[in-house]
């Protein structure tokens, strides 16, 4: 069943388009992944699914409904998990997760008993009267999802909710969502760490420059768009001259570069590896760890958009 | 239920804050000990008395009536309050001009021949507006005046036929006045507190820092509105059920309610710790506070859509409320000041304020801050809505 419908969806500041025509349909339950670069357009879309903004032409419909026609119903129906810890940081978290609650329009014991279920969810039930200035990166990020369950909506937009943290955080905040998953809940999940999309989300989409630029199952991507190696390095030095003539061969198709570390996409390791190595020889570099590997999602993205997810 | 959930969350993080705390109620409150005992003869001229107030006199009516007024002014009990000089109407008029004179009395040329026969006869009472002090000293001694001989006129025409002529009595007019001085009213101005000290520096400071300290409550407000911008929590707040108006209106009602307990404290506090007289209408007193508090709120809404930053904003706000301060009033008395800056004052609604709570010091009742109220009401209103128009949440 589908939960999510985005019909030709546009965004216009000015003259200057930062959503061109986004067609999208999200079922119910799904994990679905939303990649771009910086700019690509995510974040104004995600405003726009949440109620924030209004799109400049085309349609949101939550639960087959407009929400530019009935925007509360969108609003009881989603929680926004933002990007910023959007929490105040003098009060404490279970006073702040009140306030919200009483946003959400919840009130009472049923309020009460919200508070009390989400904080053991994010398992800060023990730490709940102190403020948040005093938490940890990680634990102000599971307060901020923490906020954004306490109405108990059926969909979770998630914009990088683990920047900053802690891989411990991290990892609890990963199995969180797909506990929550789990339960019912559709999560639309967008990250710069690819490997959260891939290890998270069934579905993906990648989007740049305002547009989709494809949309599949996860596995599907990677088979259809790359049936190459990816070759990486870590050398003891890199030098220009070096790039510029691993560039030079045929076999290699993009490559990417991080200090003494590149990555190589080939169509097969096995052949391209002489040729490469041979440069890498001539240019007194010396190999200190070299991996081949199967495509992931970061592979498609490059191919995608010829940048990497980061940039 | 939103609104007031969105206003009480702001009122208890500034209430957490000692900082702020000490920022609106703990510095305004020095300042006035300081200021007032310090520059305590700045208002009086010597330690307790205060100089008598420059006023021109211009008998265009030429009476034996007109010189009863003027023999009232020059009689010996009122010379420490006023000192009176006759002059022609031009002379006098650009006297008031200069700042030399604080107002000037013209009896008009028909006032004798209306009182005579029963009409309502009027003294023209022209001011200097950066002098609002001293102003309402000597309009308190007209009215005073004017509602005395009415009384004493009206008791002759009803002994109608026992009396052939009659002429107002100075010997009974002037005791009235300088009990009044002595007790109560603003005859007295300036010279008014119950226990008989004058319109003290620390009166008159008192309410300038409330004045201009309800300045920084609302730069409270600009930052708070662009801390929650910039920490996303207002972007937040329009993705949960609450409307743009219920953030608006409870982040207003947050802002109101702290400057009114701030007003509300220091108002209490002065009177208890330091004795000054806020004058007999607490009505008054409430409606000029809420006034005031509305104003300056509403300024604050309108800041908030100034300044991009929070930093900005608490580096660039507390220079522009010392400014208004420094114009309005409430650092030097505006009579101090040259007068292009005194009409500049009026433009300020810290200058609004603080001409309200002197006017009720002094005794002038609830009728004298009805102006200056809807004045105030109407600033606030006026930047209330320019800043809703202007603010984005996010």
């Amino acid at each position: 069943m589908e939960i999510i419908k985005l019909d030709r969806l546009e965004k216009k500041y000015n003259e200057k388009t930062v959503v061109s025509g986004i067609t999208l349909s999200i079922e119910k339950g799904e994990l679905f992944g939303l990649l771009g670069p910086n700019g690509a357009g995510k974040s104004t879309t995600i405003s726009m699914l949440a109620g924030l903004i209004k799109p400049t032409s085309g349609k949101i419909y939550v639960n087959g409904m407009d929400i530019a026609k009935h925007p509360m119903e969108g609003k009881k129906r989603i929680g926004l998990v933002p990007q910023e810890i959007a929490l105040y940081p003098a009060l404490s978290a279970v006073d702040n997760l009140r306030f919200w609650g009483r946003m959400y329009g919840l009130s009472g014991k049923h309020l009460e008993e919200r508070v009390t279920e989400v904080l053991r969810i994010v398992n800060l039930e023990d730490r709940k009267k102190q403020i948040i200035k005093s938490y940890s990166g990680g634990m102000q990020r599971r307060i901020n999802i923490a906020a954004a369950l306490l109405h108990e909506p059926e969909i979770l937009i998630m914009d990088e909710p683990t920047v900053g943290i802690d891989p411990q955080s991290r990892n609890y905040i990963l199995e969180k969502v797909k506990e929550l998953n789990a339960r019912g809940m559709t999560v639309i999940y967008t990250s710069h760490y690819m490997e959260e999309v891939e290890f998270l989300c069934n579905r993906i989409a990648i989007i740049d420059e305002g547009k989709i630029l494809v949309v599949d199952e996860k596995e599907n991507l990677k088979q259809s768009l790359l049936d190459g190696d990816v070759i990486d390095f870590q050398l003891s030095k890199v030098s220009p001259e070096l790039l510029a003539r691993l560039r030079e061969l045929k076999a290699i198709r993009h490559l990417r570069q991080k200090d003494r570390e590149l990555s190589l996409s080939v169509d097969k390791a096995g052949q391209a590896l002489p040729d490469i190595l041979r440069v890498i020889s001539e240019n007194n570099a010396d190999i200190v760890q070299m991996k081949v590997e199967q495509p992931n999602l970061e592979s498609v993205f490059l191919k995608l958009t010829g940048k990497a997810l980061r940039d | 239920m939103k609104i007031w959930s969105i206003a009480s969350k702001d009122l208890f993080i500034t209430l957490k804050d000692k900082r702020a705390l000490a920022l609106i109620i703990l510095m305004p409150i020095v300042l006035i000990l300081v200021l007032g005992l310090s520059l305590n003869s700045m208002f009086n001229g010597s330690e307790s008395k205060m100089a008598p107030i420059e006023i021109g006199f211009v008998d265009l009516d030429g009476s034996e009536a007109a010189q009863e007024i003027k023999s009232v002014l020059e009689s010996d009990s009122m010379t420490s309050i006023v000192n009176v000089t006759t002059l022609i109407e031009k002379e006098a008029l650009e006297k008031v001009e200069k700042g030399e004179f604080a107002s000037v009395i013209i009896v008009p040329e028909n006032y004798s021949s209306q009182m005579e026969s029963g009409d309502a006869a009027t003294i023209q009472i022209i001011e200097d507006k950066g002098n609002e002090m001293q102003n309402s000293i000597v309009r308190s001694i007209m009215n005073h005046y004017a509602g005395t001989s009415s009384a004493l006129l009206a008791a002759a025409d009803s002994a109608g036929t026992m009396l052939s002529e009659y002429q107002i009595p100075g010997e009974i007019i002037i005791p009235e006045l300088v009990e009044s001085v002595d007790s109560k009213s603003a005859v007295s101005a300036g010279n008014i507190t119950k226990d008989g000290e004058g319109l003290s520096a620390m009166q008159y400071y008192s309410a300038a820092m409330i004045s201009m300290y309800i300045l920084f409550v609302g730069m409270l407000g600009t930052t708070s509105i662009i801390e929650e911008r910039e920490e996303g929590t207002l972007r937040r707040l329009l993705a949960t059920r609450a409307t743009k108006a219920e953030i608006l209106t409870g982040k207003f009602t947050g802002l109101m309610v702290l400057g009114i307990i701030v007003v509300t404290i220091l108002i209490l506090f002065t009177k208890v710790v330091f004795r000054v007289e806020w004058g007999s209408s607490l009505s008054g007193l409430i409606v000029l506070s809420m006034a005031m508090t509305f104003a300056a709120c509403g300024l604050s809404m309108l800041l908030a859509t100034v300044f991009k930053t929070s930093k900005t904003a608490d580096i660039v706000n507390p220079v522009i409320i010392m400014l208004m301060a420094f114009v309005g009033g409430n650092m030097i008395p505006l009579y101090e000041m040259h007068p292009s800056l005194q009409n500049a004052a009026n433009l300020l609604l810290n200058n609004w304020a603080l001409k309200g709570f002197l006017n009720l010091m002094v005794d002038n009742g609830f009728s004298s801050i009805i102006t200056t109220s809807i004045v105030l009401f109407l600033m606030g209103a006026g930047f209330l809505g320019l800043g809703i128009s202007r603010l984005k949440l996010q």
